[in-house]
């Protein structure tokens, strides 16, 4: 802003009427207002400075601004247009989904795509695993493999013992004072008689043990 | 619409209304009404076909930007010209143009006219781009508001925060300087005739 009293200064140095005159003149280029045109009548300091405004809106035409075509302006027009309203027609037809809808849309897609992922993974893994067993033996497989063998060889053994067994306990007499073992029917105890060791008694034992019917 | 506008100034008002009201298509109407004499403007300053249109479709779109900023609906011309006066000084600071190098490349005039013609516009054009040098620059900004622009005392006051009453100083002192620049024989402006 400027100095107030320096304007006012400025505009005591001038004459009520002037003020109001070249006001009007500022304001209307044609100066042909009724008021403006009386006082110009009378007034040569207004009349002058009409005169002067006039001559230099002359000197303002005879230098004129050099405008570009009419495509130009309307290619301006068109870019702040286009700045201002981007897509004009899109207003009244667009539907804007909810924030649940594009939530649920979102976590629908996302979701498909990691199960997808996930059972991809768990398929490859699964078809790892099965060629990697068949492929490279285990040895703690192998371990176990060998004690189902074993176990097998055992019970197949433990049958046939049995066999044995069972023949042999319809013929065996128990005689704990000299831990002999006499084949044969109590009362023909001279007939056979077979003298064992600790070692072989122990394991008859054990063979006992289990299916011993005493 | 019960009620047409009837002046070009309501019917600003009313496009304003409409844009700040949601209806961006209305901006349309200020461009069309302002661009040409926002151009002319401009033009005094920069010079430059080019850097007119630029500083222009800037001036409209900062315009647009800030539109809340306006407080009154029907002064948008005056707040559109001083956003459009202050990019295109911007522009002339930061690209140093606009002075003393320009003064050479005033356009040349229109291809229709006859060659002496071309001579005398061109002549005449760089003494009052040169006139117009000597100003201040709130003289310089008041006068072409005026001349080119057609803002009244009332708009170039709101346009360059100053009372009407010191516009209308301005103006004076504006005029006494480009008459003696001119015309310093004669002591006032003559007409090419």
């Amino acid at each position: 802003m400027t100095n107030p009293k320096n304007e006012l200064d400025c505009e005591s140095s001038l004459p009520p009427d002037c003020s109001r005159c070249q006001a009007l003149l500022l304001d209307s280029p044609s100066q042909e207002s009724l008021e403006t045109l009386e006082h110009l009548g009378s007034c040569t300091a207004c009349r002058a400075f009409a005169d002067e405004l006039t001559l230099l809106e002359q000197r303002f035409q005879d230098a004129p601004v050099e405008f570009p075509p009419d495509s130009a302006f309307s290619a301006m027009t068109a870019s702040i247009m286009k700045h201002v309203d981007p897509q004009p027609d899109a207003h009244p037809i667009k539907v804007e989904a909810g924030t649940w809808e594009r939530l649920a849309s979102w976590l629908g897609e996302a979701l498909s795509v990691r199960v997808a992922v996930l059972a991809l993974a768990a398929l490859l893994l699964a078809v790892g695993l099965w060629s990697w067993q068949t492929s490279e033996p285990n040895p703690q497989t192998q371990v176990t493999t060998e004690k189902g063998a074993e176990a097998r060889a055992s019970q197949e053994l433990g049958e046939v013992e049995d066999d044995a067994v069972e023949a042999a306990l319809a013929e065996l007499t128990w005689t704990a004072e000299d831990s002999s073992v006499v084949l044969g029917d109590d009362e023909d105890e001279d007939e056979l008689e077979w003298d064992l060791d600790d070692d072989e008694l122990v394991a008859l034992e054990m063979l006992l043990e289990d299916d011993a019917p005493f | 619409m019960s009620c047409l506008p009837n002046t070009p100034e309501d019917s600003v008002r009313a496009a304003v209304r409409a844009v700040r009201a949601g209806d961006r298509a209305a901006f349309r109407v200020l461009v069309e009404t302002y661009q040409h004499p926002l151009y002319g403007v401009l033009f005094r300053y920069l010079k430059n076909r080019d850097d007119c249109l630029d500083v222009t479709q800037r001036a409209f779109v900062r315009a647009f930007e800030r539109l809340e900023d306006l407080t009154d609906d029907g002064a948008f011309k005056p707040w559109l010209f001083r956003i459009a006066i202050n990019l295109a000084l911007s522009q002339i600071r930061s690209s140093q143009r606009g002075r003393e190098e320009d003064l050479d490349s005033i356009p040349e005039p229109s291809r229709e006219a006859q060659q002496e013609e071309l001579v005398a516009q061109k002549q005449r054009s760089k003494a009052l781009y040169e006139a117009l040098e000597t100003l201040s620059p709130t003289q310089k900004k008041v006068i072409l508001l005026k001349l080119e622009g057609g803002l009244n005392a009332k708009e170039i006051a709101a346009s360059a925060d100053l009372s009407e009453g010191a516009v209308r100083v301005h103006v004076h002192n504006a005029i006494k300087r480009l008459r003696a620049h001119l015309d310093p024989e004669s002591g006032s402006i003559e007409t090419e005739s």
